[in-house]
């Protein structure tokens, strides 16, 4: 299971599962320049993310993921200075 | 779990709250947390039990299945019961109740009505049923509405004909406006909501500090996250400051995310008003599509009724949205009203006020603070 890579709540999953205005932390498993999709590990399953809105995602990345779409990328060492 | 531990540490949680007591000086302080993220963050980690006793959390407007009124919701049900169609929504629409029943209830008379986690999901089931049409219920703040907005143009682009959005997409600032306007409700400052800010970023805010005179902090979503965006707004009361400032540096960008912006104006347009649960009719407070995707408007292709319906009496849902009441005031809280038998929205959405104090709150010392503050005012 991906552990988080901040702390953005790892249980958000629960917390808003109706319109998941919260958005969740995943991993990038794999790109897909094709489609502007990636292969995202969430907390606890895989998702087919869009791209549209973050540039220049690579595999490796953590993205803030909200309703398969990713809204923000997220920086691990800025998480660990907050 | 390292990061998370971080910000759930219960001796920084102590500390920040002792230095929330020496600041405020005792000062009752009333502050608005607008997202119903935070207010589950509130209840699940009872930081109204860490929180001096002067400082009172009231919780705002920001659970959007909450503020969405009956008439919608009748609309929406309406939509589900036409030929044809496949009626797509968020999973805890479904127990939502409108003037006669569920979409729980539309199912249940033969409708074909789904859960599905996404709108790109509502749009993979439209590709898939060619021979029928596909109703995707778009609800939720600024967050949300690019992800439906970005839907609408793979759906354009892809030539999908027979997908259609019923677009409920609400903004925060009206909301927020409509509430420093109430005469009833005098607060003193605002936790902004964290990920809609990833959107819009903060600047949107400033009207509040500046011509409200109220602070602003765009908080995250962990405990210590909620208790340090406290400090920084009882800070600034203190030191007769207003102003916008941002403790989720981490993720919310000042300037907010520009491609989602920009693809929302392309879009999305404001209603002259739109009709919230306990706020009343806002102007400019909701989307509606954009003529460019009229094909796909479920309000265009559809002739729902567009009554509007007084919610049940017993409910008071209007009340605890605008932070009148606490949920445990409610007539019906923890009676009649449960999240396995809802009578309002915010009993439904795990987001929603009722359903979280039900969930965690109900088991905090909430009810002794409540009798502490009575004793202090009298």
């Amino acid at each position: 299971m991906l552990l988080p890579p901040n702390n953005l709540h790892s249980e958000s999953h629960f917390s808003c599962p109706t319109c998941r205005d919260e958005g969740l932390p995943a991993r990038v498993i794999a790109v897909n320049k094709a489609t502007n999709m990636a292969t995202a590990q969430l907390v606890d399953e895989q998702r087919q993310v869009a791209l549209d809105l973050v540039d220049g995602v690579e595999v490796g990345d953590y993205l803030l993921v909200h309703l398969d779409m990713a809204i923000a990328k997220l920086n691990p060492a800025d998480v660990v200075e907050a | 779990m390292k990061f998370v531990d971080e910000y759930r540490n219960a001796d920084i949680a102590k500390s920040l709250a002792a230095a929330i007591e020496r600041v405020s000086g005792g000062q009752p302080l009333k502050i608005m947390e607008v997202c119903g993220g935070h207010t589950h963050t509130i209840y699940k980690y009872g930081i109204e039990d860490v929180l001096p006793p002067n400082i009172d959390l009231i919780h705002g407007p920001g659970c959007p299945v909450c503020v969405l009124p009956m008439g919608r919701l009748d609309d929406a049900h309406a939509m589900a019961r036409e030929p044809d169609v496949i009626f797509t929504t968020y999973g805890d629409m479904m127990r939502v109740p409108g003037s006669r029943g569920s979409l729980l209830d539309v199912k249940t008379e033969g409708a074909d009505v789904r859960f599905v986690y996404s709108p790109l999901d509502a749009l993979k089931i439209a590709r898939t049923n060619p021979a029928k049409r596909v109703v995707f219920f778009a609800i939720g703040f600024e967050t949300t509405a690019p992800s439906t907005a970005l839907t609408l143009l793979r759906a354009q682009a892809e030539k999908v004909e027979n997908f259609a959005v019923f677009c409920n997409h609400v903004l925060v600032v009206p909301a927020i406006k409509t509430l420093l306007d109430a005469p009833d409700l005098r607060l003193d400052g605002f936790i902004g909501p964290g990920h809609v800010s990833t959107i819009i970023g903060c600047e949107p805010y400033r009207f509040i500090a500046e011509a409200y005179g109220k602070p602003v902090v765009v908080s995250g979503f962990e405990p210590l996250d909620v208790m340090q965006s406290v400090c920084m707004i009882v800070q600034q009361i203190v030191a007769g400051r207003s102003e916008v400032e941002n403790q989720y540096t981490r993720v919310v960008p000042w300037h907010g995310n520009a491609k989602a912006l920009e693809i929302m104006a392309r879009v999305f347009e404001l209603r002259s008003d739109f009709e919230w649960r306990g706020l009343g009719c806002i102007p400019y407070s909701a989307f509606k599509l954009t003529a460019e995707f009229a094909a796909w408007d479920a309000e265009r292709l559809f002739t729902p009724p567009g009554l509007r319906m007084d919610d049940p009496k017993v409910c008071q849902c209007g009340e605890v949205l605008r932070g009148a009441i606490k949920p445990w005031e409610c007539k019906v809280f923890g009676t009649a009203c449960t999240p396995e038998t809802p009578i309002g929205t915010c009993m439904v959405s795990s987001e929603g006020a009722c359903a979280a104090y039900y969930n965690y709150g109900r088991f905090s010392l909430a009810s002794q603070r409540i009798a502490l503050r009575e004793k202090a005012a009298v």
